[in-house]
């Protein structure tokens, strides 16, 4: 069946012998060959297109910020796993993670990785991975079908295994001004925007046109801040500091309704502050790390 | 006036290639003519012949033509071989292949350059062209291509990838003029050096005094999996480079070098077409 509605589409993600269907609310795969025009001087026109690289793919998908998963010991889902799990790694082999939904499936490497989280609002998250194939296995396979799942949890739970703002105070990414005399002033978070890209470096060789392996080499993470706070001593070299960003759900009761993320001796590289009509000043500031 | 490149068309020995680009340049040889008591002088004589060079980039499309003056030319039986070229009308009848080379990318359309070296004037008028390229079904790709090595460059341990690299080859072409010519009545050659080098997994330092016997072959197939061009250095393995940089692996490339041509000879096993235009017909 060609036909397919989005119900029956869904996303799954699998590490080994670890797998997760992800709430995602769009999915989006590309496969592209690079085709390129040859020219020759004394003739007009191209002689024609010829493949001057291998073919790359890549998925892109939204999805709300479940914390009802579990791996390893760590809460929540499978990307933020696969994320921590990358960045804190000091092995340069990645093997890729199988990325499927509507019966379509790839072996991935995770791109990108962002989330947000705001007061009175339910998380949600993105993910981009890239398609690079290996050895004589294509990048993407398999034909667009039915492929449906139970998302994680199911029923009631689902609605309580969602990242939420409401119970996410997000205090350790608290800006503190001390101007000294004991006149301290905390900031006020109303939310956070979190990023993380890594960088793979696919190795191709002679005679084959998927790569014999890729290396994972660096990442970056960013965390935008919104604050009611303004620190204009941003220094010329900011104090590293690690900050961990707990991420809770509804269940207040529950103590696995939680997901976690740190970011390692992250500094603090900008402040801005702004205004506008009918509301507050609001103020931001970007932590940054790299791995 | 003012041309585009689709306005010139290259030739040599008759036949067109299907060229990127290409270059030619002529010069003269003047030295300046003093006088015992000046120092200033606004007079030139000629001190050598009148020569160029034609340079060229074009792409593989099956056994490669220029390659056979690796070994047609300045060998005893073949050494009478002279190349024509011809460049939107510019021409030339006494050249000599005295560069070659071709570089080595996964995934890319195989592509190679030569130089040729003239000794002669330009003739003929620049005569601008104006025709469609012809629709070429096959450029060969490096996809398609088989690397085998054979000798103890590897021996202190397993090599499994060939990730890319360049076959080169150069020869010394000097003119012997006589008497009363402009242009030589024939030539001399010099050494022929062959040397290829290749990005290779497996770091390792193993490199002997005295180098290490190296052979590496590259077949270069077409879609049907025919090996229809073949380039092999067989000689001594003398340099390795290991680097690496932020954000890239580690890398190590081995030179190979190889005093004469006797293993790039050319073979034509499969029947291939030669890479000039009138062989472009659609192919598999």
């Amino acid at each position: 069946m060609a036909t397919v509605f989005y119900d029956k589409a869904s996303v799954s993600v699998d590490w080994g012998t670890v797998g997760e269907t992800l709430l995602a609310s769009d999915f989006t795969v590309n496969l592209s060959s690079s085709a390129q025009p040859l020219y020759a001087i004394g003739n007009k026109g191209s002689l024609g297109q010829f493949p001057t690289s291998a073919r790359v793919g890549d998925v892109s998908f939204n999805f709300i910020t479940s914390l009802t998963g579990g791996h390893y010991g760590q809460r929540g889902n499978l990307i933020n796993f696969l994320a921590s799990g990358i960045k804190h790694s000091v092995g340069s082999m990645a093997s890729g993670v199988t990325i499927s939904g509507a019966g379509v499936k790839g072996i991935g490497f995770l791109n990108s990785y962002s989330f947000n989280v705001a007061s009175n609002s339910i998380s949600t998250s993105s993910a981009s991975f890239t398609f690079f194939g290996s050895g004589t296995q294509l990048p993407v396979s398999g034909r667009l079908t039915d492929s449906t799942a139970v998302p994680p949890g199911g029923g009631a739970e689902l609605a309580t295994g969602v990242a939420h703002g409401r119970y996410t105070p997000l205090t350790t990414l608290q800006t503190t001004i001390n101007p000294g005399g004991g006149d301290a002033q905390v900031g006020t978070v109303f939310g956070a925007d979190y990023s993380i890209s890594f960088n793979h470096n696919p190795i191709y060789k002679m005679g084959q046109e998927f790569p014999v392996t890729s290396l994972y080499t660096t990442a970056q993470e960013s965390i935008n801040v919104t604050e009611d706070i303004f620190q204009s001593g941003l220094a010329f070299d900011e104090t590293a500091s690690d900050y961990t960003i707990d991420l809770h759900g509804l269940d207040t009761a529950s103590t696995e309704d939680k997901m976690q993320l740190k970011m390692i001796s992250g500094k603090q590289v900008s402040t801005s502050m702004s205004a506008g009509l009918d509301d507050i000043v609001r103020s931001q500031k970007t932590l940054t790390a790299s791995y | 006036m003012f041309y585009s490149a689709s306005n010139a068309k290259l030739k040599v020995n008759d036949e067109e290639i299907l060229a990127s680009n290409a270059s030619l340049s002529l010069s003269t040889s003047l030295q300046p003519n003093y006088l015992i008591t000046q120092r200033n002088t606004n007079k030139y004589v000629a001190s050598d012949g009148i020569g160029g060079k034609l340079s060229f980039n074009y792409y593989l499309t099956g056994v490669d033509f220029f390659k056979s003056f690796i070994t047609g030319q300045g060998e005893r039986q073949k050494e009478n071989t002279v190349i024509s070229g011809n460049f939107g009308g510019l021409n030339f009848d006494s050249g000599y292949l005295t560069s070659y080379s071709v570089n080595f990318g996964p995934n890319t359309p195989a592509s190679a350059s030569a130089t040729v070296t003239f000794f002669d004037e330009l003739r003929g008028d620049f005569t601008a062209v104006e025709e469609l390229a012809p629709d070429i079904s096959t450029v060969l790709n490096f996809r398609n291509a088989v690397v085998s090595n054979v000798g103890q460059v590897f021996e202190s341990g397993s090599v499994e990838n060939f990730v890319g690299g360049a076959y080169n080859y150069t020869a010394e072409v000097k003119p012997v003029y006589l008497i009363n010519e402009t242009k030589p009545s024939s030539v001399s050659f010099g050494p022929k050096n062959v040397n290829l080098n290749f990005e290779i997994d497996t770091p390792s330092g193993y490199l002997p005094y005295s180098g290490a016997s190296a052979k590496i072959s590259v077949d270069l197939k077409n879609k049907l999996g025919n090996v229809v061009e073949n380039f092999t250095c067989d000689g001594a393995l003398q340099q390795r480079d290991i680097g690496s940089a932020v954000g890239d692996y580690i890398k190590q490339t081995i030179n190979i070098v190889e005093g004469g041509t006797v293993a790039s000879r050319v073979t034509n096993a499969a029947g291939g077409p030669l890479t000039v235009a009138i062989n472009m017909e659609p192919q598999p």
